[in-house]
């Protein structure tokens, strides 16, 4: 697979394509530090390398026009902006390899409802990471007792979380441990190209959470099951109908600690239902590559920091 | 030699005649390929949300696969970037084509709505052109029946009389 930052870089416009190369050669083309490259519609264009936001300069600041932004849009939909209007609308996109686009733009709306995004004003495309080896720390804890244990992984937005659940499920589907491990993708994160290549994993890719699950679980037998980013109380309710089968389930919620989870009503209500036994709270230095965890075991009440 | 040389005027410009009637058949032949293929993309768009690439693969129209402009819309699945295709298939058997400036601008115009908005919007776009291209093609049918029989005409009478000249 190519570096993920060069391959995007064919998508942007070019001027945009040529200040970020000139960064990367600044920093020795540290590639796999850059988490995001942001632009914007009359404003600096920025990238986030090792957690900070660095505007990019070409002699000026790089600033793009509406124009540009949606050609870009439509070079990541390879020309089928239709095929993804559902998720446009939800303001994100999920395009080849992985990338995920945040898309700003304005709403159309009818009734309550958001019916297209026009006039694209901001893209926030997020470069996916296949990391190994950064979830080595949780196994003694996930494998405790034999068999995966349920667990969810909460930390604020852009820690790594679908890194982390990423090499997670590489791990526990690939030999030695190889579990059958069915991925729930609603967003098309977290299967990158080629990522299970080797495992023992079944995608469910495109299915809602709660309905993925139920369906993983009717019929993949898998020994545990994988989801990116549960959160509501819809949500919350498929995965307690789906749950009762015993399937370890393994997911990510955005939340920076256990209390501001359980704000959220709906990882509220699979707290009280004790769908998971582990909470783990992620961290990262800032700019730093190294995890750090807290780990909340609900059935003994501990709480570890790893 | 003189019957031969005023023979050979007269069956040249009958078939300069019938030529030009050939070539407005082939235009309405390719007004009519290019409406059906409109309402293919269209129906693709607006039932499945099909995408660009998917849609293109479907296409069957022996009309278009002569002049090559389906296998051209084909030919660029795998590139990197994958944006623009139409204009360039377009572009690529331009002059195998015999559609006029008008003709051409119009199908042009279709292929730059596909794939670049949401599909309401694309199909309110491709239904203007859509309709465009059936008037143009009604036009054209009307013009090739006109125009067939003027070049007919005009290519026998110009032979006739060429061949009576050199007589």
């Amino acid at each position: 697979m190519d570096d993920p930052l060069i391959a995007i870089l064919k998508y942007v416009p070019p001027k945009v394509s040529l200040a970020a190369s000139a960064f990367l050669r600044s920093t020795r083309e540290r590639s796999a530090y850059v988490s995001e490259l942001r632009l914007r519609a009359g404003a600096p264009m920025s990238i986030t390398f090792c957690g900070r936001n660095i505007c990019l300069f070409d002699g000026k600041p790089v600033i793009c026009t509406e124009s540009e932004l949606m050609e870009t849009l439509q070079r990541l939909c390879e020309d089928s902006v239709h095929t993804y209007s559902e998720t446009v609308r939800e303001g994100y996109l999920t395009a080849a390899n992985g990338y995920r686009v945040g898309i700003c733009g304005r709403a159309g709306m009818q009734g309550e409802a958001v019916r297209s995004v026009y006039g694209v004003t901001s893209l926030c495309i997020r470069i996916p990471h296949a990391v190994r080896g950064v979830c080595d720390r949780l196994l003694p804890y996930l494998l405790d007792g034999g068999g995966p244990q349920s667990a969810l992984l909460y930390a604020a937005p852009h820690v790594g979380k679908t890194t982390l659940i990423r090499d997670l499920a590489i791990t526990l589907s690939s030999t030695p441990k190889a579990h059958r491990a069915a991925i729930v993708d609603t967003r098309g994160e977290l299967a990158v190209q080629g990522a299970f290549a080797s495992c023992l994993a079944d995608v469910l890719y495109g299915y809602p959470r709660g309905k993925g699950i139920e369906i993983a679980t009717r019929t993949l037998s898998p020994e545990v099951i994988f989801c990116d980013e549960i959160g509501s109380v819809d949500e919350a309710n498929d995965i307690l109908a789906a749950q009762n089968s015993g399937v370890p389930l393994i997911a990510t919620a955005h939340a920076g600690s256990v209390s501001a989870l359980l704000r959220r009503p709906g990882l509220r209500r699979l707290y009280d239902a004790g769908v998971f036994r582990y909470y783990i709270g992620v961290s990262r230095a800032e700019g730093g590559s190294r995890f750090s965890f807290a780990i909340l075991d609900t059935e003994c009440g501990e709480e570890i920091a790893v | 030699m003189r019957l031969l040389g005023a023979l050979l005027c007269f069956f040249v410009s009958t078939c300069l005649g019938l030529s030009a009637g050939g070539r407005e058949r082939a235009r309405t032949e390719e007004c009519v390929a290019f409406l059906s293929l409109f309402s293919h993309v269209q129906n693709q768009i607006s039932y499945f949300s099909a995408p660009t690439k998917v849609i293109y693969r479907g296409i069957e129209n022996g009309t278009l696969a002569r002049i090559g402009f389906l296998d051209a819309l084909c030919a660029h699945e795998n590139d990197d970037i994958y944006f623009d295709v139409w204009s360039s298939a377009l572009d690529s058997c331009e002059d195998k084509l015999h559609l006029t400036a008008e003709q051409m601008a119009t199908v042009r115009a279709f292929g730059s709505c596909i794939g670049k908005t949401n599909g309401e919007l694309q199909l309110r776009q491709m239904e203007y052109y859509a309709n465009t291209m059936a008037t143009e093609t009604e036009r054209q049918r009307s013009e090739m029946q006109k125009n067939i029989k003027v070049y007919r005409t005009l290519g026998f009478a110009a032979g006739a009389a060429m061949l009576l000249l050199v007589l």
